[in-house]
């Protein structure tokens, strides 16, 4: 991860240079080889904006530079755990098995939220997944 | 309440001039019915000095406040601060903001605040509150300035509609569900204190959590007089880190009942009490895991807590509050009264700080 890469980002949200930077030591001083998965909320308590809307540009900000990837998780309404991650909003089906109950459920906003992946030490590292990311981001616009 | 505050706090509000329009007294007490227990009104008209021995609803107004009315010993504008004090604390879910000082008293100048009020056509209900039971839109029906902490106060009606699950019916290899259209009143209420910070008060949804659309519709009425630009969102992030590294301390105030913790892995731990009265911290076992998942990075997402009864102090009944939601959200389930609500924010705010 470059200074460059850090620079780039501040000018395009520069009254969050904070926000930024600290988003550079968590990924700096991250040493799982397991993705992370965070919450709005979560990346609100790591990087303190200076509001939720700033949160909102650097989050902007940081899909585009292929440095976060955004996920819509479904989630057991009994247990929490994890039934599956989509790309899109559109992929979501209106029922899904929840594995934890073995049932069909209803899909609701209540089971259901946005998550933001982290990349990995190798990842960031190698910056394999940021090229991907960014190529992936190109292709899409 | 302790004893003999009720009345002190009901009648250092500051409504004025109630002649500009009237308060309708029977809209007012179909209000009390539907809001306040009769314990509460009981209390209110023991607190008067009245004869306060109360059966139902209907025995209450009919031989204890109308005749209470007609004799002057309790006036409407006692009655309208009794509702405001009821239905203005509990049962919401609260979002906390801040913005600088400075902003904060431009804001609440009075004279400001007058041009405002009256640029946007709301300058009839400074300090003069309208009643309204079931507004066909959402309405400001009462903006209070005062020179204590709570510097302005937005009052904010609506009418909400809820489906309520009535049954099924089969019909050969069809089921239909049945929901009925149930219309209810919702109160929503700013309060801008003099140092910036600020409480948006929604009342709570009876089968929703998520309160995004009511925050963003409140924002949108009440911005021409508070501009939502000047504030920002106050995490709740220190307190529910203190449930999790000053349990122990917390234990004389605080009853733990659920606590959901989480990690970035998507690992959950959810620990439940086994019953409402008692307390998670009396469970080695459970403080003990939540203590070591606590140590690897995990947080607390969502929390269920009781601050106790403290006799002869505040608060004077256990009071339900609920930390999860939005980032600087919680809620308190149940009403409750004011000088509870309030003795709940300050340590709350206390405790995040």
């Amino acid at each position: 991860m470059s200074s460059r890469e850090l620079d780039r980002l501040i000018r395009k949200v520069p009254q969050e240079r904070e926000a930024f930077r600290r988003f550079f030591e968590i990924l700096e001083s991250n040493t799982s080889t397991q993705p992370k998965y965070v919450t709005v909320n979560r990346l609100f308590d790591k990087l303190e904006p200076n509001s939720v809307y700033g949160l909102t540009q650097v989050i902007t900000a940081l899909l585009e530079a292929g440095l976060l990837e955004q996920v819509i998780r479904i989630q057991s309404p009994k247990t929490g755990g994890v039934i599956r991650d989509f790309n899109s909003i559109v992929e979501i089906p209106s029922t899904i098995h929840d594995k934890y109950s073995d049932s069909e459920i209803d899909v609701t906003p209540e089971n259901m939220g946005v998550f933001y992946r982290l990349p990995t030490k190798q990842e960031t590292s190698s910056h394999k997944w940021i090229i991907w990311n960014i190529s992936k981001n190109s292709k899409k616009s | 309440m302790i004893d003999g505050e009720h009345n002190a706090v009901y009648e250092s509000r500051k409504c004025v001039n109630m002649s500009r329009h009237p308060l309708d007294v029977n809209v007012l007490l179909d209000l009390l019915k539907q809001t306040a227990t009769l314990s509460s009104i009981s209390q209110y008209l023991r607190d008067k000095g009245l004869p306060s021995s109360t059966t139902s609803w209907e025995s209450t107004i009919e031989s204890r406040l109308k005749p209470a009315i007609k004799t002057g010993s309790i006036t409407v504008l006692d009655l309208y601060n009794f509702l405001a004090c009821t239905e203005e604390y509990g049962a919401q879910h609260i979002f906390l903001y801040s913005c600088d000082q400075h902003s904060a008293q431009d804001v609440s100048n009075v004279k400001h605040l007058k041009e405002v009020l009256s640029k946007v056509g709301l300058i009839e209900i400074f300090q003069n509150p309208r009643v309204v039971a079931m507004p066909s839109q959402p309405i400001v029906t009462e903006v209070r300035h005062s020179d204590d902490d709570e510097r302005i106060v937005i009052k904010v009606v609506e009418k909400r509609i809820h489906m309520e699950f009535i049954g099924e019916e089969v019909h050969g290899t069809y089921v239909t569900k049945k929901y009925q259209k149930k219309v209810e009143r919702a109160v929503n209420v700013a309060c801008l204190h003099a140092d910036g910070f600020l409480e948006l008060r929604i009342a709570s949804h009876k089968n929703s959590s998520k309160y995004a659309n009511d925050l963003r519709a409140f924002w949108d009425i009440i911005t021409q007089i508070i501009t939502k630009d000047n504030f920002s969102e106050i995490s709740l992030k220190s307190i529910k880190e203190r449930f999790c590294s000053a349990r122990a301390t917390l234990h004389n105030e605080i009853r733990f009942s659920t606590s959901k913790m989480l990690n970035d892995f998507g690992t959950t731990l959810l620990v439940a009490s086994g019953s409402q009265e008692s307390d998670l911290m009396d469970d080695e076992g459970a403080s003990s895991s939540l203590a070591v998942f606590s140590d690897h990075d995990a947080y607390c997402d969502s929390a269920n807590i009781f601050f106790k009864c403290n006799h002869g102090q505040y608060p004077t009944a256990d009071i339900h509050v609920l930390f999860g939601g939005e980032i600087n959200e919680f809620a308190i389930p149940a009403r409750c009264d004011q000088n509870n609500y309030q003795h709940v924010l300050k340590r709350i705010r206390s405790l995040n700080s």
